[in-house]
């Protein structure tokens, strides 16, 4: 609040105040008083209604400064400001404060009821997801003691039944708050193999053979979320596999490069020889539910799975982005910074 | 031959585990009632015990606290929650090991397999399969036809090993590779059917010819 803008915002009682004093000064000429009194007094009275006006000025100015100030240093949680700012004692000032005290008094009641549903539901979906996995194991492992052709194609879809509800986990786990992974020293090598065994039944369908290489490097990340990254982009490798009915091929490796000043980070790639992503869809694959050209094409898409990776490798730090030739092959990039040790 | 507990409330997996189990050379027994269930454990005195830790009105955690206090039994907690925690708080329980679920079958007997071989020295896992009167030592990666031995490979074991597990059915190829695949061998198409063919010049030597048998576009059969 500056002080012009406090004065442009009293100029009818002012301009009455001053109308007023040249009133008096005329009536006061009119009745013979010296030039000099009326002088005299006109001084004091303007003098006193400024000084007056300036006092008042600064005193509300401090509340509106530290209001202001105040909601500016909480950043996105600006509705709690009237918690940290002490009521005013002036009265408008007063009901100012109090007005906006309710309004964000009962903004908190509903933010802090959607988060105790959206945790809530969370939850629920946490349990659901563990309650499920037990018919799971029990239709796979009828399956596995009753080979044939049928079950094995059932199978196959249970596979794919897990797969989805594994999504649904990670998606739980990614929009909320919590940091609930643990980021900790692991070998590519060992993750890597495990998305492989756990996706094993999508590639071999696919006639897709995985080529390791240079993946005995070690990266910081949670094993189990990295692990359900790299399952996401190998599924992706065998759903949009070249129709020609030869093998096809991924490549996983990884390498050091450095990226800055005495800077370094892991990159592992995960190449493919499959169909390729158009190159107008190519900055769009991570975006939640984009399903493109290939999408709908040539597999179910749910435009899930990619921004998944993307919102997990956001969470851990890593960097993670896609190149692409269409009808030659996809390589997904991720890549990891070296932990920088501070003395 | 190992005897394996199963302490699993849900039916059918409580059945096919012991079918695979069974399959896999180790006696399997199983419990069918939930009260006192570590008395239970005590009582079969089995050699490793698999232990669901959701049980009906039971306390998984408590079963295993109490087993553990009184025997020093081989325990693998198989359960269906699996982050860092729940795994932490499995092997601060006492478990020897912890399997999630939904596992993988191959993942599973690996894991019991190496439990045992802790527990018992190596060898202890050995189990044979036998059938049609061709006996597969899985240990020394053997197999014996009336007093002649051969040596396999991991994966000509592997693929015999299965096809013997699922005698007169028949196996596709993508079982079989990816059944392979679970220990990481991640084979394609073409090597299987050079494995195959190495296993059957193996098996023509010990003098069983026809023993693995091709079912065109379906898989293989051991009958």
């Amino acid at each position: 609040m500056s002080f012009l803008a406090y004065l442009s915002d009293r100029v009818a009682p002012l301009a009455v105040r001053a109308l007023a004093l040249a009133f008096v000064a005329l009536a006061m000429s009119v009745y013979g008083v010296e030039a000099s009194v009326v002088t005299f007094v006109c001084a004091v009275l303007a003098l006193t209604a400024a000084f007056a006006l300036v006092l008042d000025w600064l005193h509300r100015r401090g509340f509106y400064r530290q209001l202001s100030e105040t909601i500016d240093a909480l950043g996105g949680q600006s509705y709690l400001a009237t918690e940290l700012v002490e009521r005013p004692r002036l009265l408008e000032a007063g009901l100012f404060f109090d007005a906006l005290d309710r309004e964000s008094r009962s903004m908190r009641d509903r933010i802090a009821d959607a988060r105790r549903r959206e945790r809530e539901y969370r939850e629920y979906v946490e349990t659901w997801v563990h309650e499920i996995k037990t018919p799971i194991a029990a239709a796979r492992l009828i399956a596995k003691n009753n080979p044939s052709p049928a079950v094995d194609a059932i199978d196959a879809e249970v596979d794919a039944v897990e797969g989805y509800v594994e999504q649904a986990l990670y998606y739980s786990r990614s929009t909320s708050l919590d940091r609930d992974f643990q980021i900790r020293e692991v070998v590519l090598d060992d993750v890597v193999r495990d998305a492989l065994r756990h996706k094993a039944r999508a590639l071999i369908d696919a006639r897709v053979t995985p080529e390791l290489e240079g993946l005995d490097a070690c990266v910081h990340a949670d094993p189990k979320w990295l692990s359900f990254v790299v399952g996401q982009v190998l599924v992706n490798a065998a759903k949009y596999r070249r129709a020609d009915g030869e093998q096809g091929h991924v490549r996983i490796a990884a390498t050091r490069r450095e990226t800055g000043l005495d800077a370094w980070s892991t990159q592992l790639e995960i190449h493919d020889d499959g169909i390729g992503v158009p190159a107008a869809d190519v900055g769009r694959v991570f975006d939640k539910g984009f399903t493109g050209e290939n999408g709908r094409r040539f597999a179910r898409s749910t435009g899930i799975g990619l921004y998944l990776v993307r919102e997990l490798c956001r969470k851990m730090g890593v960097e993670v982005w896609l190149e692409s030739e269409e009808g030659v092959g996809t390589s997904v990039f991720l890549a990891f910074p070296d932990m920088v040790e501070r003395a | 031959m190992r005897r394996l507990l199963v302490v699993e409330d849900d039916a059918h997996i409580r059945e096919e585990l012991c079918v695979l189990l069974t399959r896999n050379g180790y006696e399997a027994l199983a419990l069918t009632s939930f009260d006192d269930v570590a008395a239970q454990v005590l009582e079969a005195a089995p050699d490793l015990v698999l232990l669901d830790l959701n049980l009906p009105g039971v306390d998984g955690q408590y079963v295993c606290r109490e087993v553990r206090r009184r025997s020093p039994v081989p325990i693998i907690v198989v359960t269906s929650r699996d982050n860092d925690m729940d795994e932490l708080l499995t092997l601060s329980l006492g478990a020897d090991d912890f399997v999630p679920k939904p596992y993988n079958d191959q993942v599973l007997l690996a894991h019991v397999a190496s439990v045992l071989k802790r527990s018992y020295g190596e060898g202890a896992a050995a189990a044979e399969i036998s059938h049609g009167g061709v006996t597969l030592d899985t240990a020394r990666c053997r197999v014996t036809v009336g007093g002649q031995t051969a040596e396999l490979t991991k994966n000509e074991l592997k693929i015999l090993a299965l096809l013997m597990r699922n005698a007169g059915a028949v196996v596709s190829r993508q079982r079989i590779q990816e059944e392979l695949w679970a220990s990481d061998e991640f084979v394609d198409d073409n090597t299987l059917t050079v494995n195959v063919s190495h296993l059957r010049a193996t098996l023509a030597k010990v003098g069983v010819e026809d023993f693995v048998r091709t079912k065109r576009g379906m898989g293989y059969l051991v009958e």
